[in-house]
């Protein structure tokens, strides 16, 4: 019972942790965005781009809006991640409930992994549209994070469905007495 | 099922409480009252063991087989 302890322990940490990201993401972007004008082009997944030193209030606010599509996505995933938590803290550590959050935490990532590079290209594409034509842009950028995030998310889901049958494996150990 | 948890006979014959046996074993008494009643997946040979200890009987008195007629009537 000592390593369902330290689980716990740690598993409460994790979940405070999830939290703190729930709060400070859109924090984050919230503030990366209003002083994007101030950072101009070199800010970095626009770096390079043709962006206005002030851009019109409606466009700064659709391309906010864009990109807050993958920002639920990975929020979303991030509270599956921090139910996952609660419940090892909970000392409830195989069962199908949590091999479900660790599997919509994976799907979470995975779609973040798509959204983001698009909604980062429209948000761009949002940023140029004033310019005069042949200085609009549109980047599509893939970087190592979205990738290594696809990988990671697969690998999650591989070790969510071995929980599951963990799971079932631990309700009929359960079972004897 | 087929298996019969006999163990309330053998309770009875030993003029013992459920209490006492599930104590004497080291198992809960919610544990002990699905035992008795079959409503359990399996049965450690370790718990199998303390009660025959504990008992002093043989697995045989404990459990039964019991042929189900419904069994046989979809087996054809």
């Amino acid at each position: 019972m000592g390593d369902l302890s330290s689980i716990r322990r740690l598993s409460r940490v994790m979940a405070a942790l999830c939290l703190a990201a729930m709060v400070a993401l859109p924090l984050l972007l919230t503030l990366a965005w209003a002083l994007l004008p101030a950072l101009g082009p070199g800010w970095p997944p626009y770096a390079g781009l043709p962006i206005p030193p002030d851009p019109a209030v409606e466009l700064m606010l659709a391309g906010y809006l864009v990109l807050l599509v993958p920002l639920a996505v990975l929020l979303r995933g991030v509270q599956r991640l921090r139910r996952l938590f609660q419940r090892y803290a909970a000392g409830e550590v195989f069962s199908t409930r949590t091999a479900d959050c660790l599997a919509g935490f994976a799907r979470a990532v995975l779609l973040w992994a798509v959204l983001q590079p698009v909604a980062s290209a429209l948000a761009g594409m949002l940023l140029t549209l004033d310019n005069p034509p042949g200085e609009r842009a549109l980047a599509l950028s893939l970087g190592t994070g979205e990738l290594g995030a696809v990988a990671i998310a697969l690998v999650l889901l591989v070790i969510a469905r071995v929980l599951r049958e963990a799971s079932r494996l631990a309700e009929e150990n359960a079972a004897f007495v | 099922m087929a298996i019969v948890v006999t163990l309330d006979v053998m309770l009875a014959r030993r003029k013992m409480r459920s209490k006492e046996l599930a104590e004497a074993v080291g198992i809960t008494e919610a544990n002990l009252s699905l035992l008795k009643q079959g409503k359990v997946k399996g049965l450690r040979f370790a718990t199998l063991e303390r009660i025959c200890e504990v008992l002093d009987c043989q697995p045989g008195d404990l459990l039964a087989y019991e042929r189900d007629p419904t069994r046989e009537a979809a087996d054809g």
